[in-house]
């Protein structure tokens, strides 16, 4: 239910999705729905299936049961690119840059509708630069925002672990999505850079209206900023609610807040 | 003795054009998008054999040769010789006819090959295409009336075969090297685009690459069709330059010499390309008997001097991954318009701090 009670449509859907592997039931049925432009925070101890449901979602896997519907049109039968187009976007866990490419031309990747990538424009730069050249200023603006402005120029594999992951998560962003899937985006970060990454997220979707679900350990930090979380465990969603009330879930504290 | 560069030049020239345009193909292939078209000869072959097989019989037709005259041998090939002589105009135009229909059918040829590409990973794929070659090759030998079998087809006349002799080896050459820095500046241009931006994403983390919207076989498949397109071209100009087509000339060494041209020079580097095959060029020379000869070098090995080219290359490429991984020239940052952007870039004041919500 949305604010005054009316029902707000489901922004994504997901309907008793499983995913196993081998014997291992990596999701285990999942059924929940995200509105549009909630902040969801997605928790749960290791390996209780977190990444390989953002996987499932993105079409990364195909799931072995259930559906997925995104605005309404039954997303997991589609390619991973075809799930992009859709508007929806994530980021890895471990950044997986382009190593053979430096930092901006990593974000210059996920924009969508580049002319120049189409074969028959590529050999006549006259059919694409003008768009190439205002791409790179809104890439450039990313950067900086997230502080990798100096480091422009360096190939990705040159810059450090932080420095990555903010890559990671501005190149995300590149992608305009609706909805943007991050998969622990403050892993391996400083704690300082960690909160500069929430407020990142909290002000685009204050300004662009996204939707976000973030895998997080960080707890302290992620609690500051989310009103929902979901919880879970061994390949089910566990709890799904305010993070006050997880805290005081027998069933959270036992699977993975401990103590 | 004193050496006869002007019968020299133009056939290392021709040489070097050919070999040029094969290494950029598989630059392209392997250095942009990662796809280890190790059946680089079979895509070269297809070229030869198109354009072989067109100029001969439209040559036949045109010249309205006697039926007792056999098409696939010596004088068969001397009445398409005479013809192309005495008709400038016909064997260029057929010339160019061969070199657009090699280029539409190898990159056809290459878009199909793509199939299997999409379901193997790059090892296994150069598996099955070097396969592919050999078959193809087997093929080529024993099936005579594509182009005469083990007895290949003769009679593809030079383009220039009009011009005086000598003149018209120099005028190919001329030709070949022009074609060949065509393609060398096409080479340059896409992969500087933001359609090579695409190829290195594909190549440098597939999965990633879909995840950020791009259709990745799609963009293997669109590669292999330029790739063979352009090795088709390469085979074709071969053909022209030899004035035949042998199935045996298209031995797994030519996709391997353009794999040593690459991985010498450097990967993913259209520089480093060039000079792969610049000295990949010089190996082929020094090491046919033949080329001794014209240099005045009379000297008989102990062994078949062609065998060491193929330890030669061998070798070559084991030096190189041992020694020097990423080639002569590695790959760099390229100069295209987003790094020109960057460059230049300064950072606006007013996105100098990133937005706060705790002040």
């Amino acid at each position: 239910m949305g604010p005054g009670g009316r029902a707000l449509p489901d922004f994504l859907r997901l309907d008793d999705v499983r995913k196993r592997f081998g014997g291992i039931r990596a999701v285990d049925g999942v059924t929940t729905s995200v509105r549009e432009g909630e902040l969801v925070g997605l928790i749960g101890p290791n390996g209780s299936g977190k990444s390989t449901l953002f996987n499932v979602i993105t079409g990364v896997y195909a799931p072995d049961a259930g559906s997925i519907t995104f605005r309404g049109d039954r997303v997991d039968t589609l390619d991973p690119w075809e799930i992009f187009a859709k508007g929806v976007v994530r980021s890895f866990q471990n950044p997986r840059l382009f190593r053979g490419m430096t930092v901006i031309e990593n974000a210059l990747v996920p924009p969508r509708e580049q002319a120049g990538e189409r074969l028959v424009n590529a050999p006549i730069p006259k059919r694409w630069e003008a768009q190439e050249v205002t791409l790179t200023e809104d890439a450039l603006e990313t950067l900086a925002r997230n502080q990798l402005d100096a480091v422009r120029l360096n190939w990705a594999t040159e810059v450090s672990g932080g420095q990555m992951k903010l890559l990671e998560v501005s190149r995300a962003t590149m992608g305009r999505p609706r909805l943007l899937l991050l998969d622990e985006p403050t892993a391996g970060v400083a704690s300082k850079l960690a909160e500069e990454i929430f407020q990142t997220i909290v002000r685009l979707r204050e300004e662009h209206g996204l939707t976000f679900v973030v895998i997080e350990h960080r707890l302290e930090v992620l609690f500051d900023y989310v009103e929902r979380v979901l919880v879970m465990h061994e390949g089910k969603i566990l709890f799904d609610g305010k993070p006050e009330a997880a805290v005081e879930d027998a069933a959270v504290v036992d699977a993975y807040l401990g103590e | 003795m004193a050496v006869d560069f002007s019968f020299l030049l133009p056939l290392l020239a021709t040489s070097f054009g050919i070999y040029l345009i094969l290494a950029l193909s598989f630059n392209l292939e392997y250095g942009y998008a990662g796809q280890p078209n190790l059946g680089k000869v079979f895509f070269y072959s297809v070229g030869a054999y198109a354009a072989g097989a067109i100029t001969t019989r439209v040559l036949w037709a045109l010249a309205g040769a006697p039926a007792n005259v056999a098409f696939m041998q010596a004088p068969g090939a001397a009445i398409r010789q005479a013809f192309a002589r005495s008709n400038p105009g016909a064997i260029l135009g057929l010339f160019v006819v061969s070199l657009l229909a090699a280029a539409v059918i190898g990159a056809a040829v290459g878009y199909l090959a793509a199939y299997p590409a999409l379901r193997l990973r790059g090892d296994f794929l150069a598996i099955v295409l070097i396969a592919v070659g050999e078959a193809g090759r087997v093929f080529g030998r024993n099936y005579e009336p594509l182009a005469g079998g083990v007895f290949g087809l003769p009679g593809v006349p030079n383009p220039f075969a009009w011009l005086p002799a000598r003149a018209d080896y120099a005028a190919y050459a001329i030709l070949v090297l022009a074609i060949a820095a065509g393609m060398y500046l096409f080479a340059v241009r896409l992969s500087n685009s933001p359609f090579g931006r695409l190829l290195k994403s594909v190549r440098d983390d597939e999965l990633a690459a879909s995840v950020y919207g791009k259709d990745a076989p799609r963009a293997k498949g669109h590669i292999l069709a330029i790739g063979s397109g352009m090795a088709a071209v390469a085979g074709a100009l071969y053909v022209f330059y030899v004035q035949q087509v042998y199935a045996d000339d298209f031995i797994p060494l030519i996709s391997f010499a353009a794999v040593t041209m690459v991985i010498l020079g450097g990967v993913a580097n259209h520089k480093g390309t060039l000079v792969g095959a610049a000295f990949m060029t010089l190996v082929d020379f020094v090491t046919r008997p033949v080329f001794l000869a014209i240099l005045g070098i009379n000297w008989q090995p102990p062994f078949d001097l062609n065998y060491v080219r193929y330890l030669v290359t061998g070798l070559i490429i084991v030096l190189v991954l041992l020694f020097r991984p990423k080639g002569l020239l590695a790959e760099g940052p390229v100069d295209t318009v987003a790094m020109r952007v960057a460059q230049s870039w300064k950072t606006p004041a007013t996105v100098d701090e990133p937005a706060r919500d705790d002040s």
